[in-house]
């Protein structure tokens, strides 16, 4: 049977060559659309190096809080001070490790002596920040916590940096004085370029967060840091939000002096609610998101497939007599169902599967079109795209399934039609 | 035992406007190994009742039983599964299905069909073919082949799944005479040799007199 649907797919596809080449060349385009979607959709949950954990990390991002004076509707958010991350995040059960870190990059001037300065992202972390996020260190060490102590000016570059600034090799970078910021800073190691997309731990310019600083710009609550951790094997999400809705509540006891009380927005944020959380003083909608993109998704498919389904009815009228012969000798209404829909699956498939390679093929050699504006709003780094972001089992997946539910789509109704036609009807033909 | 019987067969066509009374009153017994002919003139129903006979179309009224069962209540897959088991058709346009080749034509009504392997089912497609004399035609496709050879492979077509009765509408009206007494010799062959039960529509009255029953029929009546 199986090789008579090939042979019965080729012979219709040369009989009608354009009504083939159109559901060919329609398919591939719909896949191709429908997998960059999911593509684009996908880096924001799936592990990326340094990004590696994102399905046990968990992400204390904002603080919020509000007025408790009648009549009073003052409103503040922004990011964490090092005090209000220590309380609200700081060892909790079930994290295994977590670090404090600036979120956001910044921009800074990196000029080594005698050098053109250039601009680079830079980031400023604790030492933790090397455990929760794995940065492939190629040559040197990050700065642990003895050297924050010390007091020392150290640095962390990415190789791309030290090209740009330094204009030697990792190894011969380790040592070296740069100016970053104005201020001169000894190169102590040199990490891997790294993807914008992993955009909490993406950086070309790393530097401690000093001693005793608290980050903040209020002297208390308010500052330019986050948190990240990782939750440890058997612990769940639940159970870290409780502790922190805990923390919230013993938070708004000890600011009751100060007449505001904080504003608990279901942080810690996962993978998927940090990367869609909009700013600090809302909370993330993740449900509405995936349905947006379940809707958007159903729209690539489902106009392509009316469209071909009009061509497939067409392809099929040539075929009533077949169906009336099969009908004869015994196929059932739902075996001709069955047999049409599995021939249109070989013509979708193929289509789809050039719609495939085409998306990764155009995300591989257009990723910085592709990925413009993630992680990255102004387009100056490279994507430096890992290939696990296109080339993994669940892509290839959803491009199969996509292909079932466009068959099944574009095909659906004309195979039940066809295979309803009254075989004595279908044999005068 | 009669392996056909049909009794006050009526079969009416409505479309919109027009009421056509193809069938009216038939009463029809077929033996077990007989070979009938039905004749008539053109539009007196005698494809009309072939396919009723051969449970493609259902009857308006009256009854149709095969081998001694009724055949009223069976539901659309029951049907299909009863004519793939007893039944084989010979169309006068052959319907060869023409992306396959002579091989995968005769093959289909085993595909339609639980329970052979594949050795079995090529083994079984080769010795009909055989039978019909064109092993050397095989991987053919239908565009390559005469009519007469066509309508050779929708005959090993029809019996490979080893039907009781084979029903054939006008099998050699689109063949000239030489053609035709080929094909008439072949179906004697398949009466006398295996005991399969006949039932052919033909407008050609020697043929007619070469089977052993004429059943013939004007505006929806049987005259005999
Ligand atoms: N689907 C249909 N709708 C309406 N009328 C029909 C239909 N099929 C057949 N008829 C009518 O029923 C009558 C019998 O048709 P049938 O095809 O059985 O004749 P026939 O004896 O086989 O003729 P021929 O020798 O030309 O093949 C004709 O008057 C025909 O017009
Ligand atoms: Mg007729």
């Amino acid at each position: 049977m199986k090789s008579n649907i090939l042979k019965q797919t080729l012979y219709d596809m040369k009989r009608q060559p354009v009504t083939a080449a159109v559901t060919l060349i329609g398919t591939a385009l719909a896949i191709f659309l429908m997998m960059t979607v999911m593509m684009i959709n996908d880096v924001k949950t799936m592990p990326l190096t340094p990004e590696s954990n994102r399905d046990r990390i968990l992400y204390g991002m904002n603080m919020h809080t509000v007025s408790t004076e009648d009549g009073n509707n003052s409103n503040s958010s922004s990011r964490l001070s090092v005090k209000s991350a220590t309380e609200l995040y700081g060892d909790l059960e079930g994290i295994s490790v977590w670090s404090i870190y600036c979120d956001d990059n910044n921009n800074i001037d990196v000029q080594a002596t005698g050098k053109t300065p250039a601009v680079l992202f830079s980031r400023m972390t604790d030492d933790k920040f090397w455990q929760v996020f794995d940065h492939k260190f190629v040559a040197g060490r990050p700065y642990d916590k003895a050297t924050i102590d010390a007091g020392d000016n150290v640095v962390v570059l990415s190789e791309g940096a030290v090209r740009e600034v330094l204009e030697c090799t990792p190894e011969e970078a380790i040592g070296q004085t740069v100016k970053v910021g104005q201020k001169p800073k000894t190169v102590i190691g040199v990490v891997k370029d790294n993807t914008p997309l992993a955009s909490h731990a993406f950086g070309e310019v790393f530097m401690p967060i000093p001693k005793d600083n608290n980050m903040s710009w209020d002297d208390d609550y308010f500052g330019s840091v986050s948190v990240a951790m990782l939750m440890e094997d058997g612990a769940t999400y639940d159970q870290i939000k409780k502790q922190v809705k805990a923390r919230y509540a013993e938070l708004e006891n000890n600011m009751k002096a100060t007449n505001r009380k904080p504003v608990y927005h279901e942080q810690p944020y996962d993978q998927l609610a940090a990367s869609n959380a909009m700013g600090s003083n809302t909370t993330p909608d993740t449900e509405s998101e995936k349905k947006k993109t379940l809707m958007l998704i159903l729209i690539l498919l489902l106009v392509p497939a009316i469209n071909m389904s009009a061509l497939t009815q067409s392809r099929l009228k040539h075929r009533t007599a077949e169906i009336g012969v099969k009908r004869a000798y015994g196929a059932t209404k739902g075996r001709i169902v069955l047999e049409l829909l599995a021939e249109n699956f070989v013509v979708t498939l193929a289509g789809g599967i050039a719609g495939l390679l085409l998306s990764m093929i155009g995300a591989w050699l257009l990723s910085d079109t592709f990925f413009a504006g993630m992680g990255d709003p102004s387009n100056r780094v490279d994507i430096n795209l890992p290939i696990n972001a296109i080339l993994n089992w669940k892509i290839f997946f959803w491009a199969v399934a996509s292909c079932f539910v466009l068959n099944l789509l574009s095909a659906g109704i004309p195979a039940w039609r066809a295979s309803r036609v009254h075989p004595v009807e279908a044999l005068r033909k | 035992m009669n392996i056909i019987e049909l009794n006050s067969v009526g079969k009416v066509y409505r479309t919109n406007t027009v009421e056509t009374l193809a069938l009216e009153n038939v009463n029809i017994q077929i033996a077990k190994g007989e070979f009938v002919s039905i004749m008539g003139p053109s539009g007196c129903g005698k494809s009309t009742l072939l396919n009723v006979m051969g449970l493609l179309d259902r009857p308006s009224s009256g009854t149709v039983e095969i081998d001694g069962k009724p055949t009223a209540n069976l539901s659309d897959k029951a049907l299909s599964a009863l004519r793939n088991a007893k039944l084989g058709f010979v169309f006068q346009s052959f319907h060869l299905i023409p992306s396959l080749s002579v091989t995968d034509n005769v093959e289909l009504p085993l595909m339609y069909r639980q329970g052979t392997s594949d050795k079995e089912r090529k083994a079984r497609v080769r010795e009909v073919i055989e039978r019909v004399g064109l092993s050397h035609r095989m991987g053919h496709m239908p565009t390559q082949l005469s009519g007469g050879q066509c309508q050779r492979v929708a005959i090993a077509r029809a019996i490979v799944g080893n039907p009781e009765i084979i029903f054939a509408d006008e099998p050699t009206g689109n063949l000239d005479s030489h053609m035709s007494a080929e094909i008439m010799d072949l179906l004697k062959k398949l009466n006398k040799e295996d005991g399969r039960t006949i039932v052919m529509v033909t407008h050609n009255e020697l043929q007619g007199k070469e089977t052993d029953r004429i059943i013939r029929m004007f505006d929806g009546h049987c005259l005999s």
